[in-house]
C-alpha cells in the first residue's frame, strides 16, 4: 500500500532528523525516536492501536490516534500562545523603557 | 490646592487630527503627554510643534501599551491627576474638568467617562446598541456599575494610577483597567462626556467588529 510507504518514510525521516540533532537534547531525541517507532508499529500492525483503542473505550485504532493527535496539537498551540504572550510582554517592556529614556520635554515651547 | 493634571494622549497615525487636539489641550494649564505609538505618518513631527511631553514607541504596540507608557511617564513627572484622552478629536477638552472633579473633591480615585449618560452625541444607532450590549455583558461579569466600559476619556488619581498596570497592549485594556480598579478596591465613578464622531474618527477608529476582538483578547488573558 502506498500510504504505508509514505507514513513509514515520514516516521523514519523524523527519527533520522532527531538522531542527527541528538547533541541538542538526548531526551528530546529519545522521545521523538520513540514516537516514530510507535508510528511505524501502528502503520505495520494497525491491530495494535485497535487493541489499545478498545482498552480505553474507543471503537477504532485510527480514531484513538486522531484523538491523541488533537490533544497533542492543542497542547502545542497553548504552549506557543503563552510563549508568544510572554515575548510580547518582554518586547513591550523593552520598547517602553526606550520611549521613557528618550522622552522629550518640549513643554517650555516648541523646539 | 493646585493639583498637577497630566493629559495622556496615545496617538497612532493621527497626524491629521492630532494638531487640533493638542492646540486645544495646550491652551489650558495641563501637562500634556503624547505617546506616539510607532506611527509612520509624521504624528511625532506634528506633536513637536506643541508644548508637550513627547514619547515614541520604536514600533506599533497598541493603544493599551501606549497608555501604560504615558501613565508611567506622567507618574515619574509628579502628576497628581492622570487623564487619558483620545488623539482623534472625538473627545472635548471642555469635558476634562468634569472627569477630574470627583478626584479633586476626593469623591473617587478613578473616573470613567460615559457616552450614555444624559448628554447626546451623534453616535450611530448600530454602534450605540453594540457598545451598550457589550458593556452590560462585561460589567455584569466584572461586577462593576458603569454604563460605558470603552470610553477613552478617563481620570485617575496618582494613587490609583500607581496601582494599575496595563498588560493588554491592544484594545482589551479598556476592560483590564476596569478589572484592576475593582481588584485594587479603587473608588470609582462615572461622569457624562460628549463624544463627537466625525467621518475621520469613524474611519480611523475601531470597527464595530473590534468589540469581539476586545472580548477574545480579554478572555484569553492568561
Amino acid at each position: 500500500m502506498i500510504i504505508e510507504i509514505v507514513l513509514i518514510s515520514a516516521f523514519a525521516l523524523m527519527a533520522l532528523h532527531a538522531y542527527r540533532r541528538r547533541h541538542k537534547s538526548w531526551v528530546a531525541c529519545l522521545i521523538i525516536m520513540g514516537l516514530s517507532l510507535l508510528g511505524i508499529v501502528a502503520t505495520l500492525a494497525p491491530g495494535v492501536t485497535t487493541l489499545l483503542a478498545h482498552f480505553v473505550g474507543v471503537g477504532r485504532g485510527t480514531d484513538l490516534v486522531l484523538y491523541l493527535f488533537v490533544i497533542f496539537a492543542m497542547t502545542l498551540l497553548l504552549h506557543y500562545y503563552l510563549w508568544m504572550r510572554d515575548m510580547e510582554i518582554q518586547i513591550t517592556q523593552l520598547a517602553r523603557r526606550q520611549a521613557l529614556d528618550r522622552a522629550q520635554d518640549c513643554s517650555a515651547g516648541p523646539s | 490646592m493646585n493639583k498637577r493634571t497630566a493629559i495622556i494622549v496615545p496617538a497612532y497615525n493621527e497626524a491629521a487630527a492630532l494638531g487640533g487636539v493638542l492646540a486645544r489641550l495646550t491652551s489650558a494649564d495641563y501637562m500634556v503627554v503624547v505617546v506616539d505609538d510607532g506611527s509612520g505618518d509624521g504624528t511625532y513631527d506634528v506633536a513637536l510643534n506643541y508644548p508637550v511631553h513627547l514619547l515614541r514607541h520604536p514600533f506599533n504596540l497598541g493603544q493599551g501599551a501606549a497608555l501604560q507608557t504615558g501613565l508611567s511617564y506622567a507618574l515619574s513627572r509628579g502628576a497628581d491627576i492622570l487623564v487619558t484622552f483620545d488623539a482623534d478629536g472625538q473627545h472635548s477638552a471642555e469635558d476634562i474638568p468634569g472627569v477630574t472633579a470627583p478626584i479633586q473633591s476626593g469623591a473617587a480615585e478613578a473616573v470613567f467617562g460615559s457616552r450614555f449618560l444624559g448628554k447626546s452625541s451623534n453616535m450611530q444607532p448600530r454602534r450605540r446598541m453594540l457598545i451598550r450590549g457589550a458593556t452590560r455583558l462585561f460589567t455584569r461579569i466584572a461586577g462593576v456599575r458603569l454604563s460605558d466600559a470603552n470610553c477613552g476619556l478617563r481620570a485617575f488619581s496618582r494613587r490609583a494610577a500607581g496601582k494599575i498596570t496595563i498588560t493588554q497592549n491592544r484594545m482589551a485594556h479598556t476592560l483590564e483597567l476596569i478589572e484592576q480598579v475593582r481588584k485594587h478596591n479603587i473608588a470609582y465613578t462615572q461622569v457624562p462626556v460628549t463624544v463627537t464622531y466625525t467621518e475621520y474618527s469613524l474611519r480611523k477608529g475601531q470597527p464595530l467588529s473590534g468589540i469581539f476582538r476586545i472580548f477574545s483578547d480579554w478572555v484569553l488573558r492568561l
